[in-house]
Order: C-alpha cells, then sequence, then structure tokens
C-alpha cells in the first residue's frame, strides 16, 4: 500500500505543536523539496525553560509559538506560512483539506482528535513522540484505506484510562506533562518526521511507512518496527467523509435552508458537528443562576454569554442543556430561521445532516483555507 | 449517528444498569426514550445534606436525582461536566456538587454507567469526598469541622439479597 501513495506535491503542510519535536521539524521544512504553504498551529507562548530543548531564541520567550516559529519560517521564503494561536480542535476543518497532518503534540487527546480529523478528510498522518527518560523517539504514518488502520486501532483500555484528564472542580484540567526530552531527541524525531513528510510528497528518497512504526531507543542503541493492521474493535468506526462544499457565508444560510440543500428536508432529520455540543442555557461556575439563551454551539458561545453578568465568572453548558445534534422536528420556527453564523458556525466547518435510512450527507462552508490565518486565536 | 461500537456499549450499559437498578432497594433509574438509551434520570433513594437557601441550616434530604447523558463521541472524549448534570435537590450539600454541576474528579472515556452510579452515590452520601479540591468551598469547609456527622448514609448501593421464609411460630 505504501508505494501506491500519492499525495498533492504543495500539499500544505499542518504542523500541529511547535515545541521539543515541532520547533526542529520547523528548521527542516525550507529543505523538503515541494513543501507547500505551512499552518502552524499551538495555543502555547515559549517559555524560558524551552531555551534549551527547543529550538528558539531568548528573544522569542513570552511569544506565541505558532507565530514564532510561521515569522522564522518566512526568512527562509516559504511561501504562505501561517501561525493559527489556538487548539487544533479551534481550526476549522476547510483549513486542512487537501493537506498533511504533522503532530508534534505531547497530548493524547490532540492526537486521538488529529486521527479522526485525519480520517475523516482522508489525509495522511506523521505522529511523532518522544520519551525523554527512556530516550525514546517513534515516528508512525497513518493513511485512511478500505482496511488500514487509525492510531486507535493500537489503543487499548489503559490506552483510555490515561487519556482522561483530570478535572479539577472549578473547570479547569491537569496540564499535560511535559516530556522532559532533551533537544537531541526532539530533532532526531523531527528529522524522521521530515523524512516521512518528504516520502509522501514523493520526493524523498524512499517510499512512505504508511502503516508502520519506527521505534528508536537510544539507551539501547535500538531500533524496532512495528506494522499495525486494522482493529475490529477499535473505538473510531474508520468512516471516510465525502465533503460537499456549501458555497455561502454562514451569514447567509438559515438553519432550517441546510436540511433542503442537503435534500434531507424529511422528518425527522439532523445536524450535528463533530465533537460539537449545541445549548440553549448557561449557568454560572459561580452558582448566580441559568439562563436561556439562543440555540448556540456551545464552545463558541459570544463574548457576553461567556461570562456572568453579575459575577464575571464563566457560564458553563450543564449536561442536560447540551443536545449533540439540532433535529429538524424539535426546532422551533424562530430556531430554523436562525443563521449558521448565529449558530456559532464559521467559513470552513464541516457538518453532517443525517435521517433514519439513509446516508449522512457532510457539506462543508466555503472558506479561503487558512491562507489569510489570524495571528491570534479567532 | 451512532456506530456499532458506541451502539453496543450503549446497550450492554442500560442492561448492566438496570440490572443494579433491580438488585438495589436505593436506586431507582429511569432511562429516557430512545434508540439505543443515552440519556437516564437515577434517583437515589439515600440521606444527603442540604443547605437551607433562608436560613443556612444544615439538614438532611431523604433522596437525589442525577441526569446522566452519553454523547455520541463519549467513548473517545469525555468531560464530566457535560456526562452528569445534578438535578435534585437544588441546595445539595457538598464539596463536589454545585447545583447543576457535579465534580466526580476523574471520569474516563467510556467509563460504564454502573461505575458512574456508584460514584454518584457515594458523593452524595459523603462516602466519597475530596477535600482539597472543591466545587463547594464553604461545604467543604463546614465539612471538615464536621466529619463526626459523615458519612450521612453508610448503606451500600447493592446489597446481598437475602432469602428469608417468615412463619408463624408454632405454639407450644
Amino acid at each position: 500500500m505504501s508505494d501506491t501513495v500519492v499525495i498533492d506535491a504543495n500539499a500544505p503542510l499542518i504542523v500541529v505543536g511547535c515545541g521539543n519535536t515541532g520547533s526542529p521539524f520547523a528548521a527542516l521544512i525550507p529543505s523538503i523539496p515541494g513543501a507547500g504553504p505551512v499552518l502552524f498551529v499551538d495555543y502555547d507562548s515559549y517559555e524560558a525553560k524551552n531555551l534549551v530543548s527547543q529550538r528558539i531564541l531568548p528573544c522569542d520567550v513570552g511569544k506565541p509559538k505558532a507565530a514564532v516559529q510561521a515569522r522564522w519560517l518566512r526568512r527562509f521564503g516559504v511561501r504562505a506560512t501561517a501561525a493559527f494561536v489556538g487548539r487544533i480542535e479551534d481550526v476549522p476543518w476547510g483549513w486542512l483539506r487537501g493537506g498533511i497532518l504533522v503532530s508534534c503534540v505531547d497530548s493524547r487527546g490532540a492526537r486521538l482528535y488529529m486521527n479522526q480529523v485525519a480520517w475523516r478528510l482522508g489525509l495522511p498522518l506523521v505522529d511523532v513522540a518522544v520519551d525523554g527518560p527512556d530516550l525514546l523517539a517513534r515516528v508512525s504514518v497513518y493513511l485512511s484505506g478500505d482496511d488500514a488502520p487509525c492510531l486507535e486501532c493500537a489503543w487499548h483500555e489503559g490506552h483510555y484510562r490515561n487519556l482522561a484528564k483530570e478535572y479539577h472542580c472549578d473547570g479547569s484540567t491537569a496540564a499535560t506533562a511535559a516530556t522532559n526530552a532533551p533537544s537531541a531527541l526532539g530533532a532526531l524525531a523531527a528529522g524522521l518526521q521530515a523524512i516521512e513528510v518528504s516520502a509522501l510528497l514523493g520526493t524523498g528518497l524512499k517510499a512512505p511507512a504508511v502503516s508502520r512504526q519506527a521505534m528508536f531507543d537510544l539507551r539501547n542503541q535500538t531500533c524496532t518496527v512495528t506494522r499495525f493492521t486494522r482493529n475490529p474493535a477499535c473505538r473510531f468506526d474508520h468512516q471516510r467523509w465525502d465533503i460537499r462544499i456549501l458555497d455561502v457565508r454562514p451569514e447567509d444560510v438559515a438553519l432550517g435552508d441546510v436540511f433542503a440543500e442537503a435534500a434531507l428536508s424529511r422528518e425527522p432529520s439532523a445536524l450535528s458537528l463533530e465533537h460539537r455540543r449545541f445549548t440553549r442555557a448557561l449557568t454560572c461556575a459561580n452558582g448566580c443562576g441559568r439562563i436561556a439563551i439562543p440555540l448556540r454551539l456551545a464552545d463558541r458561545l459570544t463574548a457576553r454569554q461567556r461570562l456572568c453578568r453579575l459575577c464575571g465568572e464563566r457560564n458553563i453548558a450543564a449536561g442536560f442543556d447540551l443536545v449533540d445534534q439540532l433535529v429538524l422536528t424539535e426546532l422551533s420556527a424562530a430556531e430554523r430561521r436562525r443563521s449558521l453564523a448565529q449558530l456559532g458556525l464559521r467559513p470552513g466547518d464541516v457538518f453532517t445532516v443525517s435521517a433514519p435510512d439513509r446516508s449522512p450527507v457532510h457539506l462543508q462552508l466555503a472558506c479561503n483555507g487558512f491562507a489569510h490565518a489570524p495571528w491570534r486565536k479567532v | 449517528m451512532l456506530d456499532y461500537q458506541t451502539r453496543s456499549f450503549l446497550e450492554r450499559n442500560l442492561v448492566a444498569a438496570m440490572e443494579l437498578a433491580d438488585q438495589s432497594d436505593i436506586l431507582e433509574l429511569k432511562p429516557f426514550a430512545g434508540d439505543p438509551v443515552r440519556k437516564y434520570i437515577a434517583r437515589f433513594h439515600a440521606r444527603g445534606l442540604v443547605r437551607d437557601p433562608v436560613t443556612g441550616e444544615i439538614g438532611e434530604a431523604p433522596f437525589c436525582d442525577v441526569g446522566i447523558w452519553f454523547p455520541d463521541d463519549y467513548l473517545q472524549r469525555c468531560t464530566p461536566f457535560e456526562v452528569l448534570t445534578w438535578l435534585c435537590p437544588p441546595h445539595a450539600w457538598h464539596p463536589q456538587i454545585r447545583a447543576p454541576f457535579i465534580c466526580p474528579g476523574r471520569l474516563g472515556e467510556g467509563t460504564q454507567l454502573v461505575d458512574i452510579l456508584y460514584q454518584c452515590y457515594d458523593i452524595w452520601t459523603y462516602q466519597k469526598v475530596n477535600w482539597g479540591d472543591a466545587l463547594n468551598h464553604e461545604a467543604a469547609a463546614w465539612g471538615r469541622r464536621c466529619l463526626d456527622r459523615l458519612p450521612v448514609d453508610k448503606r451500600p448501593l447493592k446489597r446481598r439479597r437475602v432469602a428469608v421464609n417468615v412463619r408463624a411460630a408454632e405454639a407450644s
């Protein structure tokens, strides 16, 4: 299978994570022949402690990681380099289509999300990980296919147990533990990743190692290659989506019209966005009370909705106030008239309209890609 | 759109949780309509604490209701505030409860409904308390001072069934 991989030359590189592995990988991009536009995604900023383990300068401390790497790459004339200062979960899927996902994150949750997005959109995923104390570096390449394995296929209960974040009662979550990897280990992982990206673009010295993992154990100076196979008990459904572009701005289309556009205006059809929920009510985390709001995505609240008007504390949608799909028959006439923008959808978002006994229809709102990516989180 | 894995997970959970409810004189579980069932209301007929909003007095309540919802992607991502909703009593007095939020601490992706029910029961009856990391700091401070009153209800959620044949004693 690895010999038949064909990726568009100049496919955009989506580099997620600009730390121990991501920052040295950025340095290798100018030397990857055919590397197209690059989007860096990272929500974090550099700290002084990163100076010893990441490829940055003292003047970069305090600056957003994604912006620092994008600015650095522009000096080498890599065209259309952009930065998204936010989480990968916030990037509209339309920006990612046709690209290569380069995962340089140390969070299992983000890795899981990228695996699912890569599969849905049919993107290659090049994943690396390092283990500082044991001096391990590994690289794996995944590509969606009929019987191809995904990242989750190799996961077992223990992986999911470790994935469970420690939720503090104030609603915050424990930060991902730092990898504590030396910069040389990160650079090794980045080098392996650059070779695989090069191979995917057809400009490398070898075929990409799809569905394989190469693990380098530097303490014992060994290399282990593992071939993955599809796990029938995998928790992921391995559905690759056929996505149709809806050439409208979210402001210009009403929720009710979307069902007609998808030719699923029969009742009871439903609209959903993967991993996102809708809400009609919010509750102050400080106990001031519950307020009703017009129907909206729970993670795309307006600035006014985000904070309690009485105490300034965060507003949260409680579980029973959330729905993960909007069923046409349960929507009021006023809600059907609301535009997708009023629901919180943005250009590039992908949503699904489904009805019982019918194939779901996946639609993407038109967008200009990430050429105009903001330097701050949108 | 539920995939096969999630559907079978939800179906298995319904069976296991209803079995637990059958074996418990404390738990009453109401599944919402749906195929498969994704929403439940669990009523625990056990004593817990409430604070009178007017007088501020701490008293006991005979039962509580918790809402449980399994989103489409529950097997892959899980946020406790989304899965659990504290419904009743609204003025529950516990460090991990501030209606409608209940904070079980650690709730992993794909945690079984039965385990969730045990966690909620332990919280309501004060059999499980995290004094250090509280949603309701006042309740945590109060609880640390009144440890002698806790746990409020010591009964286990599931009790062994004992077959007892009661017969009238013969007069001797």
